[in-house]
């Protein structure tokens, strides 16, 4: 069966063993007339725990078995920093984020995108035929990164997936240009934000309860490299990141770039979808300490994106013989911005070199950067990675400042590293 | 002539005899080898639990109606990767109707902080009221859950390290 799938289930205790297997055939028995423990106790409209959970066995599908899995209900993985070491990341090592189910019997000659809104001139319905057809194609490479990124590492916890370091990526994304396809509808002088609506389905399976509806401001929506894309690499999208159809916003959260796309509003206000108030993807408008209890109106939307680096080569652990200089390098981004300088320490921050660093294909791509490593002597070190965006802002060597749902953790990303 | 040919006779026993206590050796040797290697490729073969294992897995395998609901290894509720201690059938079921159970075993929070994550859910996410359960479940996430102390950044995680050989040139 698919114990290998998931190998790297987050808690390991599924798999540890070799369980997984068994805990198959456990769901299969378990829906042969077994007993449910508490099962008379179960709330109306809850259902006991069943075939869903086989999903869990399948791996998710169209990736690499070798993300970390946080969840399956719904899907959400991380990509270990090592995997992503290509300067284009392979469709199979993107992350998965979702916050509901994926829809099921997508027929892509259906699929229509309509645009519509208090600030829309007309409401206008294309099929997904029209937009490849009335419109320029562009492919881009953008960054895009979850907001909760990194969210593990904050004290006290935040609630929700417990991201580390790989919730992030840099495909070429092909599609249209947000800013065409809107202008051919015609914007309004008023227009503020734009709404994106999916056909994700609610984890309650309600049909009609909307999972998750974020957008970003209006200025945003019109830039460039604001996509309607279709394509990841040169291929469909991945079912799981939003196939046939999705927005993509390089630099921000990437609850922003709406996944199986199928309605944009624009909007004569903030949007109000769901997800875009409370503490949702909004961080304390002032610094708060750990714990705080921050009400929402004194929370902020998250914009761009802070700026950010990972080691992707090499994997963490690698030990070396004696003074053999090795390779170091990976990538730094910067939400809106550029990277400016790349340095490492090998000292736990007291000394930093500076690495090569090379320009984004396009802007809101990633930037690559390498240098080589010596190590002084016998013993255990750590390599820890710092970017310098075009402002002059650093990753910090500790977390950064504390927020009620672990968004923006950009500390700096450390390997551990031993010459013997 | 008799002498003479029994004596062979015994020789050749003898010689039989040998041959099959070396093929008992034989049988003996290439069993303690399979015992070792069966050891060293999951050491988890010689304990109790793999057995009961084994034997739930047979007789799914066979009967296709055994619950595992029940299964525990090394204090871990198999089926959920739950601490199997306390009210984590409560857990279990309850919160497992809805998501993942890592949704669960992932999280730290106090008793406070678990309460306002049941009334989120309850408000945002249709969940529905937990009744006279919700005070065991809260006692169960908040002992089994519960934040750990830290500082601003903890040392990278020993314990997690693969350490590995880097070949130059790589």
């Amino acid at each position: 069966m698919a114990e290998k799938k998931n190998s790297k289930f987050i808690d390991g205790s599924i798999n540890r063993k070799g369980f997984m297997k068994i805990a198959g055939l456990t769901a299969v028995g378990a829906l042969v007339g077994s007993k449910i423990v508490f099962g008379e106790n179960l709330p109306e409209g809850i259902d006991p725990i069943g075939l869903d959970d086989l999903d869990a066995l399948e791996g998710i599908p169209d990736k690499s078995d070798q993300l970390i899995v946080l969840n399956s209900k719904p899907w959400n993985a991380e990509t270990p920093p090592h995997l992503l070491d290509d300067k284009i990341t392979p469709a199979d090592k993107f992350f998965v984020r979702n916050n509901g189910k994926v829809p099921q019997d997508i027929d892509v000659s259906k699929w229509t995108l309509t645009i519509e809104g208090e600030s829309a001139a007309a409401t206008k319905t294309y099929t997904l035929e029209d937009l490849k057809t009335k419109f320029k194609h562009h492919t881009l490479q953008l960054t895009v990164e979850c907001g909760g990124n990194g969210r593990s590492e904050f004290n006290p916890p935040a609630k929700g997936n417990q991201w580390s370091l790989g919730a992030v990526g840099c495909p070429q994304w092909t599609g249209v240009k947000l800013k065409d396809v809107l202008n051919d509808v015609g914007v309004k002088s008023n227009a503020v934000y734009i709404g994106y609506y999916g056909k994700d389905v609610h984890l309650n399976g309600d049909v009609n309860k909307v999972v998750i509806s974020r957008g970003v401001p209006i200025k945003k929506a019109m830039e460039e490299e604001s996509l309607i894309a279709w394509a990841m690499n040169g291929e469909d999208l991945p079912l799981m990141n939003g196939y046939p159809l999705r927005l993509v916003f390089g630099g921000w959260p990437a609850s922003t770039s709406g996944k199986w796309l199928h309605k944009i509003s624009i909007r004569d206000i903030v949007h109000d979808g769901p997800k875009m108030g409370g503490k949702s993807y909004r961080i304390p408008k002032y610094p708060v300490a750990p714990g705080t209890k921050v009400p929402d109106e004194d929370m902020k939307i998250i914009e761009s994106m802070p700026v950010k680096s990972l080691i992707t080569f090499p994997k963490t652990g690698a030990e070396v013989k004696g003074s053999t200089s090795f390779e170091v390098r990976g990538h730094a981004w910067a939400g809106d911005l550029s990277v400016k300088e790349m340095h490492v320490s090998i000292d736990f921050g007291v000394t930093w070199k500076k690495c090569e660093l090379g320009n984004p294909v396009n802007k809101l791509a990633w930037q690559h950067w390498k240098t080589t490593v010596t190590l002084p002597q016998d013993g255990y070190y750590e390599v820890w990675a710092r970017a310098t965006d075009s402002k002059g802002d650093m990753q910090p060597m500790i977390v950064p400042g504390w927020n009620p749902k672990g968004y923006l953790n950009n500390a700096t990303h450390r390997i551990a590293v031993k010459r013997k | 002539m008799e002498e003479q040919d029994q004596l062979p006779e015994d020789k050749s026993q003898l010689i039989a005899r040998l041959i099959r206590s070396f093929n008992m050796l034989k049988v003996i040797f290439w069993f303690v080898l399979g015992l070792l290697v069966l050891i060293w490729a999951d050491p988890d073969f010689i304990h109790d639990e793999y057995w009961e294992a084994r034997n739930v897995e047979i007789q799914i395998g066979v009967e296709g109606d055994l619950d595992m609901r029940d299964s525990v290894f090394n204090g871990i509720h198999v089926m959920s990767g739950l601490v199997a201690e306390g009210d984590y059938k409560l857990v279990f079921e309850f919160c497992g109707s809805c998501h993942n159970h890592a949704l669960v075993t992932q999280n730290r929070a106090t008793k406070d902080g678990w309460k306002e994550i049941i009334v989120w859910m309850q408000e945002k996410q249709e969940m529905q009221d937990l009744g006279e359960y919700e005070e065991p479940i809260l006692t169960y996430l908040s002992t089994y859950y519960a934040p750990k102390e830290g500082g601003r950044r903890p040392p990278l995680n020993q314990d997690e390290i693969d350490w590995y050989e880097l070949k130059p040139n790589q």
